[in-house]
């Protein structure tokens, strides 16, 4: 789940920690925003032995450019489409499928063996469709469906309008409906 | 930010359900601590590897560059100067003897300069001589 407001002023104290040269400040945001970005990826369609070199990518990324993070929105919601943009690039690299393997990292823990294997049937077939969406909408429903990030600020880090990533939310809906049923 | 499934575009409970559910697992089973590490190191060692600005190859390009243009400018004004001394040495190298009265008296003007008249003195064997002793030796020999 996102920070609540008052730990958002503390990503900006982090940040200016971190860029003062400050290691622990870099550390805290790892540990406070990693599994956030993890699931992010995981539901994007990074491979579990892939997600810690992934997650190590996005920070860096972030860290290299944190200089022209102005606090548009919310430092989680920019450090995950870094992730996104991370993704992509690895994927053209390794130029292989996205599609997650079930038993790696999409099924949810608990249950009878049963349930688990429903769950895990119907998280696969979710897994696929959302592979099977444009990108933009595939972020936009992710941090929004997914991570609770609001339009505004799901719009500025992606560089959109909020009524147009309301738009990509919708249609992202409507397509993974139709594909699930 | 909202965890909010009530609100209108969340509506669709199952499906944000789901997707929320997605990467939990893997999310949960990864070792922050170790990545926290990993991001570390690998920031540290990238900074090791980020040379001083004077120490990049591209300001090393621009400095040898422009060391280049200043020591070729340099070349040729000295050049330059040298060609304009040689121009007025000239009529002295060739001997005074050989130069007729006109041209004795176009040298007369370049006397009364004291640069000039040190080479052409330097130049002629006339070191001791004032550019006034110069003047009356130059008038003895056109007349």
């Amino acid at each position: 789940m996102p920070p609540p407001q008052s730990d958002a002023a503390t990503d900006a104290d982090l940040i200016a920690r971190w860029q003062g040269g400050d290691e622990g400040a870099a550390t805290a945001l790892v540990t406070r925003h990693g599994r956030a970005l993890a699931r992010f990826l995981a539901a994007s369609g990074a491979f579990e032995s892939d997600l810690d070199d992934l997650v190590q990518d996005t920070f860096l990324r972030a860290f290299r450019s944190v200089a022209g993070f102005r606090g548009q929105c919310q430092f989680r919601t920019w450090l995950l489409t870094i992730g996104g943009n991370v993704l992509k690039d690895a994927g053209r690299r390794a130029a292989r499928t996205k599609v997650v393997p079930l038993d790696e990292g999409l099924q949810a823990a608990g249950g009878t063996p049963h349930d688990d294997a429903v769950a895990a049937e119907s998280e696969g077939r979710l897994a696929r469709a959302l592979q099977d969406l444009p990108r933009l909408q595939r972020e936009v429903f992710l941090l929004r469906a997914q991570q609770g990030m609001e339009y505004d600020d799901i719009a500025s880090a992606l560089g959109t309008t909020p009524g147009a990533a309301r738009v990509h939310y919708h249609h992202a809906v409507k397509r993974l409906k139709e594909q699930l049923q | 930010m909202t965890d909010d499934i009530g609100n209108e575009d969340l509506q669709d409970g199952e499906l944000v359900a789901a997707v929320r559910r997605l990467g939990v697992g893997a999310a949960e089973r990864l070792d922050l601590d170790r990545t926290a590490r990993g991001v570390v190191e690998r920031w540290r060692e990238e900074r090791a590897r980020v040379r001083p600005f004077y120490a990049r190859p591209a300001f090393l390009r621009i400095a040898a560059a422009l060391i280049l243009v200043a020591a070729g400018i340099a070349t040729w004004r000295a050049g330059t100067d040298r060609a304009e001394a040689v121009a007025v040495v000239v009529p002295t190298d060739a001997g005074l003897e050989g130069l007729s009265a006109d041209q004795l008296q176009a040298l007369l003007p370049a006397v009364d300069e004291p640069a000039a008249a040190e080479n052409m003195a330097y130049d002629a064997g006339l070191e001791g001589l004032s550019p006034d002793e110069l003047r009356s030796v130059l008038t003895s020999m056109g007349s």
